[in-house]
């Protein structure tokens, strides 16, 4: 279990997220929501162990994470927002590297390396280099990356950027089948259509603060609309985006 | 045997990268001889690891050939030369070394200045992963270790063997053991001090610096630190006979250069007494720089790796100057708004990529080095600048420097920078309707005329009178459009657009062209012009009236030869076996 206590951090006293509590059980996708510069980003930072928070605490299984850091991160798949690669490794070097410094069996991690690019389709451009990659093909690797050595909690930060339909249908039924395995899973993401289909739960944040939270269907009834566009509008758009689509179309041509 | 040797090493290094630790060294070695942070598989130079230590090598190896004619006792009997002291002709060919070697290392060292400390792709692909901090800050040091003592050995390797051959072969294999180790020690440990006391200036002004302030300055030192560097190497030429001069002059004693020659020459029993007191000091020195690059690595690794997460979310801007040519000269100089908008778009790349930048200044920081060695040269043999025509060599000085700046231009044109973005241009530019050299030639004249006009005519006017500094800066200013134009023949690209480098395929002939070309504007050029000059006031113009109708012929010819005018933004190699056609005609 994955528990979030009244986490906060400031930069330069500025707060960028401010006592964010929430829990994700075994089997759960918890949905994290929310505009830009709401303190998604910094929230998925402080969960995954990289930066610490100013108040409050993250804890896995009943214990602070920042007790034994490497450890919790052995237990840990991330897909972070950007792939940044090495653009200078192949395919294969770089998940060998990952591998590697998992600290992974060798045949294991070879037998496995090999079937995952099988079935995320590069297995042609396993010995190509990065730089040669598509975005789509990074964020492939990236995901082999956070799977290839069985984590109990997955965190990903908009896994679908850069995907083809097929790959993107492919990982949305990924999601699904690693919730009933009993994976925790953190799904951060402003595509609300793929969070609607997948999440169990959902999290909608705004300006560093916690706006909504629970069951898909108790965040509906809390703001009393039926899609999750419509209610994301609700608690976080601060501007008619209608008026504003206007306003470009009457800019274009003045 | 041997290779019985060689599978049991590949066995024990594959068994050595199966451990995390190192693994995450070697790619840290790896790292350090990649591209660095672009994304883009063409930005920068392409070259391997085996190239790039080739590239540091080589030139050991072929400078040591071109003394074997100085040590070679039938050359210096053919020649007549009875009374040779080898140990003592040796010592300016040492103080070369130790130049060479100090300033190889250092623009090693600088080019990769940004991959010495992690950064943020180190921190977003390690930090998640299972390793602790102490770890890859451990990996990164022993990383760093590795390569400067490789940059060490390999900058040296050749001539560390070969010069000591040369310079004993006359004397007993004793003296070739005693010197070799010697002249190796002291070449390697000025490699290693001058690796470490970048190193250690890289992380003092991180620690001192505001981030968005050592940003800004980075590039800026860069750029002056290879000058410094390149003028240390011409200082080869001077200082080996400031030190024979009697009386020591008192700037040698803070050249590096001369810490560790007389550290070296004090192991072969042969310093000059007037410096042996600096011996000592190269080898303290070296330990001090070592000292304080690993403390500063220590503070600024865990002020800045730690700090990365914090980092990405503010963001900071590198505070680039904003220039902009005014309006009524941008109408006069560029024609229409293909050129407006490529000349700007160049200037912004040039000014604002560091690999770009770098390799830009290296080329004018030489430029400088190699005209300001002319000046000193012409002053030292005691050439009068109060004559009415002046030496060759005053005439030389800002035709080497302009040589410099325009073929240096010319060639980093040839460089890509983020060359997916260069789809922008393909998408609006009409290809087959804009010229690009035209624009390419207003580009490198732009970092040559200004300064011509504005500084050499002025200071040529003050010690030779108006007529012949106009008559000298005409001339200037046609070889240097003249030279543009024939480095821009059949050129189609917008700089710094196109993804493939032509120079690759043919290097080896542009070098040796780029040679006789600096020959040409060092000595031939300035001699033809000062024998015009002369003759006469009007002999000049009129050979620039000749030049400039040659240039009008020229270009005539070569546009009813060369057809294909339309640009290109992926160059190919010309194919090894060229397919003649005859079936078209």
């Amino acid at each position: 279990m994955l528990e979030a206590i009244k986490l906060s951090k400031s930069y330069a006293g500025l707060p960028a997220v401010s006592n964010v509590t929430f829990t994700i059980r075994p089997g759960q996708i918890l949905g994290y929501l929310g505009p830009n510069g709401s303190g998604k980003s910094t929230t998925v930072k402080m969960i995954t162990g990289l930066l610490e928070p100013t108040r409050g605490e993250v804890r896995f299984n009943g214990a602070g994470i920042r007790r034994d850091l490497t450890a919790y991160k052995r237990l840990l798949g991330y897909v972070p927002e950007d792939a940044l690669l090495y653009p200078y490794l192949t395919g294969w070097e770089y998940l060998e590297l990952v591998g590697t410094l998992r600290g992974m069996e060798r045949a294991t991690m070879f037998k496995r390396m090999d079937s995952m690019f099988e079935l995320f389709m590069l297995h042609p451009h396993r010995h190509s280099t990065i730089a040669a990659y598509s975005k789509g093909m990074r964020q492939r690797v990236l995901l082999i990356s956070a799977l290839m050595h069985d984590p109990q909690l997955l965190i990903f930060d908009e896994p679908l950027s850069g995907l083809d339909v097929t790959s993107a249908i492919i990982f949305r039924k990924l999601i699904k089948s690693l919730g009933q395995q009993g994976k925790i899973i953190f799904y951060c993401s402003h595509v609300l259509e793929v969070v609607e289909k997948l999440c169990s739960h959902l999290l909608i944040l705004r300006r560093g603060e916690l706006v909504a939270h629970g069951s898909v269907r108790e965040v509906h009834q809390l703001s009393g609309l039926a899609t999750l566009e419509d209610t994301f509008s609700h608690f976080v758009e601060e501007q008619d985006a209608e008026q504003t689509a206007h306003s470009i179309v009457e800019v274009m041509g003045a | 045997m041997m290779n019985s040797v060689f599978v049991q090493l590949r066995r024990r290094r594959e068994s050595l990268l199966e451990r995390p630790f190192w693994r995450l060294a070697s790619h840290f070695v790896s790292r350090l001889f990649s591209a660095g942070s672009s994304d883009s598989e063409e930005s920068a130079l392409g070259l391997g690891v085996g190239a790039i230590l080739a590239l540091l090598a080589a030139p050991g190896g072929f400078i040591t050939i071109f003394l074997f004619s100085k040590y070679s006792s039938t050359i210096r009997f053919a020649h007549n030369i009875t009374n040779f002291d080898a140990y003592s002709a040796s010592l300016s060919d040492q103080y070369f070394f130790l130049a060479y070697s100090l300033s190889i290392t250092g623009i090693a060292t600088i080019l990769k200045w940004d991959s010495i400390f992690p950064d943020r792709r180190d921190y977003m692909n390690l930090a998640p992963l299972p390793v602790p901090t102490r770890h890859i800050f451990l990996a990164n040091f022993v990383a760093i270790l590795s390569i400067a003592v490789l940059f060490a050995f390999d900058v040296n390797a050749v001539s560390a063997v070969f010069f000591p051959v040369l310079v004993t072969m006359e004397k007993r294999f004793a003296d070739f053991l005693r010197f070799a180790p010697m002249h190796a020690g002291g070449v390697l440990l000025a490699s290693l001090f001058i690796f470490f006391a970048l190193f250690a200036l890289i992380g003092t002004l991180m620690l001192l610096l505001p981030r968005a302030l050592f940003r800004r300055l980075s590039l800026y030192l860069r750029v002056s630190l290879v000058v410094v560097l390149l003028a240390l190497l011409s200082t080869s030429l001077v200082v080996p006979n400031l030190i024979r001069a009697p009386g020591p002059h008192p700037i040698l004693r803070w050249l590096p250069t001369v810490w560790f020659l007389e550290l070296s020459r004090s192991w072969i029993g042969q310093a000059d007494p007037q410096f042996s007191w600096l011996a000592p000091f190269a080898a303290r020195a070296t330990i001090g720089v070592v000292l304080w690059a690993a403390a500063v690595y220590v503070i600024s690794y865990y002020r800045h790796f730690i700090r990365i997460p914090e980092m990405l979310d503010v963001k900071i801007s590198r505070g680039n100057l904003r220039f902009r040519i005014p309006v009524w000269m941008e109408k006069i100089l560029l024609r229409d708004p293909f050129e407006r908008g490529c000349y700007a778009f160049a200037l912004k790349t040039l000014f604002r990529n560091d690999l770009h930048s770098l390799l830009a200044g290296a080329f004018a920081g030489l430029g400088l080095v190699m005209s300001s060695q002319i000046l000193l040269d012409a002053v030292t043999r005691r050439f009068s600048v109060r004559g009415a025509i002046p030496d060759s060599d005053f005439l030389a000085a800002p035709l080497v420097l302009a040589y410099f700046i325009v073929c240096g231009l010319r060639f980093v044109f040839e460089l890509p920078a983020e060359l997916k973005a260069n789809w922008v241009h393909q998408a609006i530019v009409d290809r087959d309707k804009n010229r690009l050299v035209p624009l390419a030639r207003k580009l490198l004249l732009t970092f040559v005329w200004p300064w011509l006009i504005l500084l050499a005519l002025p200071t040529y006017a003050h010690f030779w009178g108006w007529t012949l500094a106009l008559e000298h800066i005409a001339f200037l200013l046609l070889v240097t459009f003249c030279l543009a134009d024939l480095l821009l023949r059949r050129y189609r690209k917008i700089p710094f657009t196109c993804g493939y480098s032509a120079w690759k395929q043919s290097a080896t002939v542009r070098i040796v062209m780029h040679g006789m070309g600096f020959l040409a504007c060092a000595a031939i050029v300035p001699d033809l012009e000062r024998s015009f000059l002369i003759k006469g006031p009007f002999a000049l113009p009129v050979v620039c009236a000749l030049i400039f109708a040659a240039w009008l012929w020229f270009k005539r010819q070569d546009r009813d030869e060369y057809v294909d005018t339309s640009l290109i933004f992926e160059d190919s190699p010309e194919p090894a076996v060229e397919v003649l056609s005859l079936s078209r005609l």
